[in-house]
């Protein structure tokens, strides 16, 4: 039996088309193939299970596997472990790897973890050993390890390479990798700790400390003595008092740090432990780091020395001519020094601890560019980009904006006041004529949405591109397919934002979740920096603040729970669910279990807090506060989307601190494709170089209805890379794929630049209706409505 | 290092004399003669017809001028690319940096086009 009919592995000449293998995996029955597979003998189920990896590695290479079609998946969640774990043996490494973590669709973890630890440990070192590259695999190989038995995972640490044990160490919480240490024989604990210590500065060795004291007492008293007496004094000597700061929940410390004056910081900082001050650090703004930093240099110059070694750490992408191990594309610890004003010996061999196996991506093209006024420049690439499996045809266009001759403005088009509720989005529809293909293009424009070139037409600005995520009737679709009815969480509306939105000095949606934003302060200056929540506000004057997010609620902690937690908080008779949603109190809960708003949050107070809500009613208002430093001036315009791209001219994607859930999960609206080097889409993006501001857009056809080949559209990682070439120094990603649209206005008229994917609701090459978009204004003119 | 330049409208052009390479053994002296030259013009296309091959540093040192040119609302254009740099510009994706011109006179008359 093969999946479908078209053999893949076959002799024939003729290879199989993308059109003939799609359409053979698109028939397959799952139910059936996994039947056929547990009757088969392991030799023949290795080879149908090889088949079809095959397949949809073939249709993901050539960028014709349609996310969460895959079939995958499913057969790992239905297939017996201990039958596939048999056939695990038999496959590849790379395959097993592709089969494990390289799809769309995730298997859960529960699953993985099942499977992983019945594979014989040799394989599963061999799979992890494969992981050591990218931004995707490290993490998910680091997770699967922290969640398997610890004496699985001896077993397989002490059999997989030093890179990628080092590799995923670097992704882990410490007790994490104290309780693997723990089980590891002393020898390979102790080869484990010398490659953590690499050149001994002071991170490293602060970072090897904490995790020595950590263990429990004889298995470290074991490793302390393998190390010779230079070391073991050095790691001894790494003590410093455990003040609030070390145990403090990360964006609180940071929120908190960033209203002080850089001195106060540095007072505060120089007294943490150095693996600390760096995670804090790693989410400071770079201007203030520095300014922390030239203070810090004259109490504990070592320290600093580490630390700014240890900024360049996790470099992920090459760009390199002679070699992609020793050569970055920029770091974030020379853009540091160079802000700090002080010379630090350039030690490059200490920052590429994360080598880069990244195939080359190398590329040809054209660029030309074209003067359209106002300060205005467009710029049109066309490339071919190689990658490990073809070459992809790419689009793109961008615009240079001199902030000096324009107004930028973030703008909405469904206004608080016409959110439409969700249990009516399928009568509204139904209304406006969804089901009918003549009305359907237009149906969304009747919900109030628009189409960008209109509104740059119609508001006199000269360029336009579109903005941020907001609960749109996709998201209501997809949770239907996974089994969610989220007409049933109250408050949630068509059009609600997800994340922070100011217009014109107008807060509209606070930051709910943590997510790159740009912002455009009174001043008119222009940043991208992260925003998120510190503070709630109550209007009897008490103010709530929380010490974890998603987090298990214990004690007399505060935990702020929101929609990456899932749609319900647990019950707990100790507990008290406040919500809240667009600043609204919409239910007070005693006891938990609170339904979570997805336009909002959940505050989670111990009972013996309760005076703290003293007349508190359903209906009240509060006031949001959030981290965005007041030093960078009044906010006048931010829109949050994310993920942040570039920070500072280096790599950034983290899709865990900037809260996006893993799409088709249960989050629903917080989720995207994360997966950061697998998935091309038509993405849009913002970036800042120098004094410029660039909007800009990759054309992506393959998901729309048209021909497919025109762009190919981009991953988040090639994405990165692109603006890194551009010489972005902070970049983030807005909303991508069909709502990708890039408008500029031209001696020929209002133009889109970029070709729009289309999609279900409309054809490639038109327009999609969206909610949120960045307008530009020649800074002369009067803004008009829009 | 025989660098020419002539200013063609307000675009300045840069051409080697010779046929040269441009990499680390060279390109502080070019950087420090190419600086006199750009002074005050922000429009330059270099043509590196003569230009057999170059290196990280010689790429830093194009870009720097791109820097340099693109901060004071100009641009640098580039001609007479041979196969071997070409392969250079591939591997480093420059394409997406520099526009690149078949001719000098299409390079100068790029800036004019608009």
């Amino acid at each position: 039996m093969r999946v479908g009919e078209i053999p893949f592995q076959s002799n024939e000449i003729r290879l199989p088309s993308i059109a003939e293998v799609s359409s053979s995996l698109n028939k397959l029955d799952v139910d059936a193939f996994v039947q056929g597979v547990r009757r088969a003998s392991i030799g023949e189920a290795t080879e149908l299970l090889r088949d079809l990896i095959l397949k949809e590695q073939f249709l993901s290479e050539n960028n014709s596997l349609e996310a969460y079609t895959e079939k995958l998946p499913l057969v790992l969640e239905s297939l017996e472990v201990s039958f596939f774990s048999e056939v695990a043996g038999r496959l590849e490494a790379t395959l097993l790897r592709k089969a494990l973590f390289g799809n769309f669709r995730a298997v859960s973890d529960t699953r993985l973890v099942e499977i992983l630890e019945s594979i014989r440990p040799a394989k599963t070192a061999e799979v992890f050993d494969e992981m050591v590259f990218g931004v995707d695999m490290p993490k998910k190989a680091a997770r699967a390890l922290s969640d398997m038995s610890a004496a699985k995972v001896a077993m397989v640490v002490s059999l997989m390479s030093d890179h990628s044990v080092l590799r995923c160490f670097l992704e882990m919480r410490r007790s994490a990798k104290a309780r693997i240490l723990e089980m590891l024989d002393t020898e390979r604990a102790f080869e484990v700790c010398v490659l953590m210590l690499g050149d001994r500065n002071e991170v490293r060795l602060a970072r090897v400390a904490a995790i020595l004291k950590e263990m429990e007492e004889e298995r470290s008293f074991a490793l302390w003595s393998r190390f010779d007496s230079h070391d073991w004094q050095k790691l001894n000597a790494m003590k410093w008092p455990v003040s609030a700061w070390d145990s403090m929940n990360l964006r609180k410390a940071v929120s908190c740090l960033s209203g002080m004056s850089p001195s106060q910081a540095a007072e505060i900082l120089g007294r943490v432990s150095p693996e600390r001050q760096l995670e804090i650090f790693r989410h400071l703004e770079s201007d203030f780091v520095a300014e922390v930093l030239d203070v810090l240099v004259s109490l504990c110059p070592l320290n600093v020395k580490a630390i700014l070694e240890e900024m360049a750490v996790r470099v992920l992408i090459p760009n390199s001519v002679s070699s992609p191990r020793d050569e970055v594309y920029s770091d974030r610890a020379p853009y540091l020094r160079k802000n700090m004003g002080i010379d630090f010996p350039a030690s490059r061999k200490n920052t590429a601890v994360v080598f880069s196996s990244y195939p080359r991506r190398s590329g040809s093209g054209m660029r030309r560019s074209k003067n359209l006024g106002y300060g205005m420049k467009a710029i049109h690439i066309e490339e071919s980009l190689k990658t490990e499996s073809r070459i992809k045809h790419i689009l793109i266009d961008l615009l240079e904006l001199d902030p000096a001759c324009v107004q930028m403005k973030c703008c909405r088009s469904i206004s608080k006041e016409d959110l439409v509720p969700i249990k009516q989005i399928e009568e509204r529809l139904r209304d406006i004529g969804w089901d009918n293909p003549t009305s359907k293009e237009t149906a969304f424009g009747k919900l109030g949405l628009v189409r960008l070139a209109e509104v740059v037409e119609k508001s006199g600005a000269i360029a336009g591109i579109n903005g941020g995520f907001y609960f749109d009737y996709g998201h209501y679709r997809d949770s239907q397919k996974i089994g969610l009815n989220l007409s049933q969480i109250p408050g949630l509306c068509y059009g609600d934002l997800i994340g922070w939105f100011v217009s014109d000095g107008t807060e509209s949606s606070p930051p709910i979740v943590n997510r790159a934003s740009l912002v455009v302060t009174k001043a008119g200056a222009i940043h991208i920096v992260k925003v998120f929540m510190t503070e709630v506000v109550l209007p009897n004057g008490n103010s709530l603040e929380w010490d974890g997010i998603n987090t298990k609620r214990e004690g007399e902690k505060t935990i702020l729970f929101n929609s990456e937690y899932g749609l319900t908080t647990k019950v707990n008779d100790h507990y008290i669910d406040v919500a809240i949603s667009r600043n609204i109190i919409y239910d007070i809960v005693r006891g938990g279990g609170a339904t979570i708003p997805i336009s909002g949050f959940i505050l989670s107070l111990p009972r013996e807090n309760w005076k703290l809500l003293e007349g508190l009613a359903v209906g009240n208002e509060v006031e949001i506060k959030n981290n965005f430093p007041k030093g960078l001036g009044e906010v006048e315009q931010a829109m949050s989307c994310g993920p942040q791209l570039v920070r500072d001219s280096q790599l950034e994607i983290d899709f865990d601190f900037e809260d996006f859930g893993e799409k088709d999960s249960l989050v629903v609206p917080f989720s995207l494709t994360r997966a950061v080097d697998i998935f091309d889409a038509a993405r849009s993006f913002i970036m800042l170089k120098g004094e410029k501001l660039y909007m800009g857009v990759v054309s992506g056809t393959l998901f729309g209805s048209g021909t497919p080949n025109i762009s190919a559209g981009m991953t988040f990682g090639e994405l990165a890379q692109l603006t890194l070439d551009l010489g972005a120094e902070q970049a983030l990603a807005l909303d991508g794929g069909g709502s990708s649209s890039i408008v500029a206005r031209t001696l020929e008229g209002v133009k889109v630049l970029n070709i729009p994917t289309g999609g279900s609701d409309v054809p490639q090459g038109r327009e999609r209706f969206i909610n949120t978009y960045w307008l530009a204004f020649p800074a002369s003119e009067k803004v008009k409505v829009c | 290092m025989n660098i020419s330049t002539k200013v063609v409208d307000d675009v300045l052009v840069i051409g080697f004399g010779e046929e040269a390479n441009l990499d680390s053994s060279n390109t502080d002296e070019f950087r420090e003669e190419i600086a006199r030259h750009i002074e005050g013009k922000n429009k330059i296309v270099i043509n590196l017809a003569n230009v057999a091959f170059l290196d990280s540093s010689g790429l830093g040192t194009l870009i720097a001028i791109w820097r340099n040119a693109s901060s004071n609302s100009g641009d640098l254009r580039l001609t007479g690319i041979r196969p071997a740099v070409r392969t250079i510009f591939e591997i480093t994706r420059l394409h997406r940096v520099f526009e690149v011109y078949e001719t000098e006179e299409e390079a100068i008359a790029s800036f004019h086009s608009v």
